[in-house]
């Protein structure tokens, strides 16, 4: 035992509420002021404890209803992140198609200003590969929004 | 964590999480608030942990927090943790509703977590470690600070005229 605590506080308090004393523990707490501070703390908590709540709690199946509510949403939050970055990248990647498409010459003339026309940027793009890029485009959006979608409905 | 088992989980320990929040806080519809947002998120990051008492320890250490952070939202337009000085009035109530009532207004003299901590280790029967990793402080802030609500407590008791009726 030591200035604020006891050792036998446990079985003390242990005790005090199944209400089954040994004869150690008897003389122990007849002598120990800590002891009895904690029997009068446990009978006094134990009163306030078992009283009864003054209105009815929700039932089990309400508060599981707003938990499953609750993670979707923090589901659907990360994903409309993830579909927000997906997007704006494949936007861009999908901008640029475009722009190689429709202007081929730009691309030319930047790669020739720039001095480094090894690729033949505008073979690339000629064979439909803007129309691919559109395709994606559309086909990411709706893969990755598809929940939000059906979710706010 | 399946539906079923939830429900007898939420049955079983409903009642004293309620009482454990509506004590702390002294305030019934923070209280729903608090307790309805415990289960939530309890159910959001239910550990795999299968063993019951395991589960509760949980649930309290989300109550603890969800109160805590109840206390922070509070403490920004109130000072809820200045210490109270008025004079307890003396009582001869012997009723056991007024003694009750008595006893919970005794409660409201404790600083919050001095409130957490008594219902935690009194009623619960949570071991100042476990207590400690409830509350996020030292164990031996527990013992002392457990230790002055004891002491506070017993000597508004005292002052009411509440005296407790077990003997060993």
């Amino acid at each position: 035992m030591n200035n604020t605590h006891c050792t036998f506080k446990r079985e003390t308090l242990k005790a005090v509420k199944s209400n089954q004393w040994t004869n150690d523990l008897r003389t122990h707490v007849t002598s120990c002021s800590h002891c009895k501070g904690t029997i009068a703390m446990t009978t006094f908590m134990q009163k306030i404890s078992h009283e009864e709540v003054p209105h009815t709690l929700p039932s089990y199946r309400l508060i599981w209803l707003k938990a499953q509510y609750a993670r979707k949403q923090e589901r659907l939050s990360t994903l409309d992140m993830v579909a927000l970055i997906g997007m704006s990248l494949t936007g861009i990647a999908g901008l640029i198609g475009l722009l190689f498409w429709r202007f081929p010459q730009f691309f030319d003339g930047a790669v020739n200003a720039t001095g480094t026309s090894a690729v033949n940027w505008t073979g690339m793009v000629s064979n439909g590969a803007p129309f691919a890029v559109i395709v994606g485009v559309l086909v990411t959006v709706w893969l990755l929004t598809r929940d939000s979608y059906f979710a706010e409905r | 964590m399946e539906e079923s088992a939830f429900a007898s989980f939420y049955e079983s320990t409903k009642q004293q999480l309620w009482l454990y929040i509506a004590r702390t806080v002294q305030d019934h519809a923070a209280a729903d608030d608090i307790f309805q947002e415990s289960y939530i998120k309890f159910l959001q990051y239910t550990p795999r942990e299968k063993h019951e008492l395991a589960l509760k320890s949980y649930l309290y250490r989300i109550a603890t927090n969800v109160i805590n952070d109840h206390w922070r939202k509070q403490k920004r337009t109130r000072k809820w943790f200045a210490s109270k000085t008025e004079e307890v009035p003396a009582s001869n109530n012997t009723t056991d509703i007024d003694m009750r009532h008595d006893l919970t207004d005794a409660l409201q003299h404790l600083a919050p977590q001095q409130r957490s901590m008594v219902w935690l280790a009194y009623v619960e029967d949570y071991t100042h470690k476990e207590i400690a990793e409830m509350l996020k402080v030292k164990e031996h802030s527990v013992k002392v600070l457990l230790h002055r609500a004891k002491q506070k407590l017993l000597e508004i008791f005292k002052h009411k005229g509440i005296t407790s009726e077990v003997s060993p």
